[in-house]
């Protein structure tokens, strides 16, 4: 009966795991979008370096701007 | 821009790491001030180089032979623009505030471009848990969170794990955190599975450094399968990309740590991996046992009279850097070009020199940074 229970309990965190798998896998094609575009949108072909750092400043830049001089 | 950064260098002189990086931002984000000129009246860039809060404190332990030690104790809480300050906490001799600051400045970036509501942050200690005892780790965690738990909560400030902070370090912390607290909260990632952790927190650096790689390969229609792959260092980050390499169809020929590297050309399995997870994560060893136990492979030895890593010299399709800050230099960089690396997407954070990442873009392989690659986590 404990063996049942422990195995059920695997299964079920492996069917979740696989959940979280696949929305890590979104966030990071999501990454990779949002920087490829950043990179593109300054003339830049596929610099993933610039890319991510304009991305990432613009969206911390702007909320700072909106919540004022804080 | 210019008198930006040298404004920043004069007022923290020694502070190589964090000049490094807010260096490497400045130089591309001049575009974007260039487009907004509000942005300079606002002076942003003063603003966002600027922690919003720094936390330095001192942390005395005994060890186990009734030694008193102390140890410095730090929490950079860089920017909360978009969410509560959120970053990991580093154990190791290296760690100053140069280190946590750069860092904390990166995670900003990181945590930025993952569209999650999550601000800045990083923490850590010099503390060196190499060697120490399960009890001597207890003691200094406990001491350390009796600082740092006025400062975190989870909608305040969520410290996670990094270098020498793993699960028995979050475990004890944690535990110190809910006794002074009196509350059991989600105030840190990386957590145990049974009691409370996420379910895929340890995992998530390096499998997200695999998926940006798989998609990186995707925009040039190509896939992992059948890629030949270098990772270095043997951590949390190093074995997860391990796995996910697999799981894609690629193979895996080097581990490293901070004494030497392995190369096992018939390319690093599941079993050979499960081996390291138990060597690393349980008995602690060094991977040099890994040739004790698989004699096929071959161990060089760190040499400090060597300008570059033999590691990367090695015939492959990728590299993940996945040790430490500026183990690429640029002569790694060019060597890896030359042995046919064609990608490269990084587990560490700045693990790449300003030299090196010029190789990259000049060559025009496919360079994931760090602040993108490994924003997984």
């Amino acid at each position: 009966m404990y063996f049942w229970k422990a195995r059920s309990c695997t299964v079920q965190g492996r069917l979740l795991t696989l959940e979280v798998d696949s929305r890590l896998k979104q966030i990071m094609k999501s990454i990779h979008k949002t920087s490829l575009d950043a990179s593109n949108d300054y003339g830049m072909d596929a610099n993933y370096v610039a890319g991510a750092n304009i991305a990432g400043f613009v969206k911390v830049v702007n909320a700072m701007l909106d919540q004022g001089l804080v | 821009m210019e008198k930006i950064i040298s404004q920043i260098i004069q007022r923290d002189q020694h502070e190589k790491e964090f000049h490094q990086a807010v260096q490497e931002v400045l130089d591309t984000v001049k575009p974007v001030l260039d487009r907004n000129p509000e942005y300079r009246q606002q002076a942003v860039l003063q603003r966002i180089t600027e922690p919003e809060r720094v936390i330095m404190f001192r942390v005395p332990w005994m060890d186990d032979q009734g030694q008193v030690h102390v140890n410095r104790g730090f929490r950079v809480e860089m920017n909360s623009a978009i969410g509560p300050y959120k970053g990991g906490l580093r154990f190791h001799p290296s760690v100053t505030l140069s280190i946590i600051k750069f860092l904390a400045f990166e995670q900003v970036f990181k945590n930025s471009l993952t569209t999650l509501h999550m601000g800045g942050g990083k923490g850590g200690s010099d503390f060196n848990p190499k060697g120490r005892s399960d009890a001597e780790v207890m003691r200094f965690c406990q001491s350390f969170m009796a600082e740092l738990y006025r400062h975190i909560g989870p909608n305040t400030d969520v410290p996670a794990g990094d270098i020498g902070v793993g699960a028995r370090e979050i475990g004890y912390l944690f535990g110190m955190y809910k006794k002074l607290r009196n509350e059991f909260t989600g105030v840190l990632t990386g957590k145990s599975l049974a009691w409370g952790g996420s379910l895929i927190r340890p995992e998530a650096t390096g499998y997200g450094v695999v998926y940006f790689a798989a998609e990186m390969l995707a925009h040039r229609n190509e896939t992992l399968e059948g890629k030949v792959c270098l990772v270095s260092g043997s951590g949390n980050v190093a074995q997860f990309t391990t796995e996910k390499i697999l799981d894609l169809g690629g193979s895996v020929i080097t581990l490293s740590d901070s004494s030497g590297y392995i190369l096992d050309e018939e390319g690093i399995d599941t079993e050979k991996l499960q081996f390291v997870m138990h060597l690393k994560n349980i008995r602690r060893g060094r991977i040099r046992e890994y040739c004790e136990k698989y004699p096929n492979a071959v161990y060089t030895e760190v040499d400090p009279d060597l300008s570059y890593n033999p590691l990367w010299t090695h015939k492959a399709d990728c590299a993940m850097p996945s040790a430490t800050e500026n183990e690429v230099n640029e002569k790694d960089a060019q060597n890896m070009i030359a042995a046919g690396v064609q990608l490269v997407s990084e587990g560490a954070n700045m693990p790449s020199t300003p030299g090196a990442v010029d190789v990259f873009l000049e060559s025009k392989i496919m360079y994931g940074p760090g602040k993108a690659a490994n924003a997984g986590s």
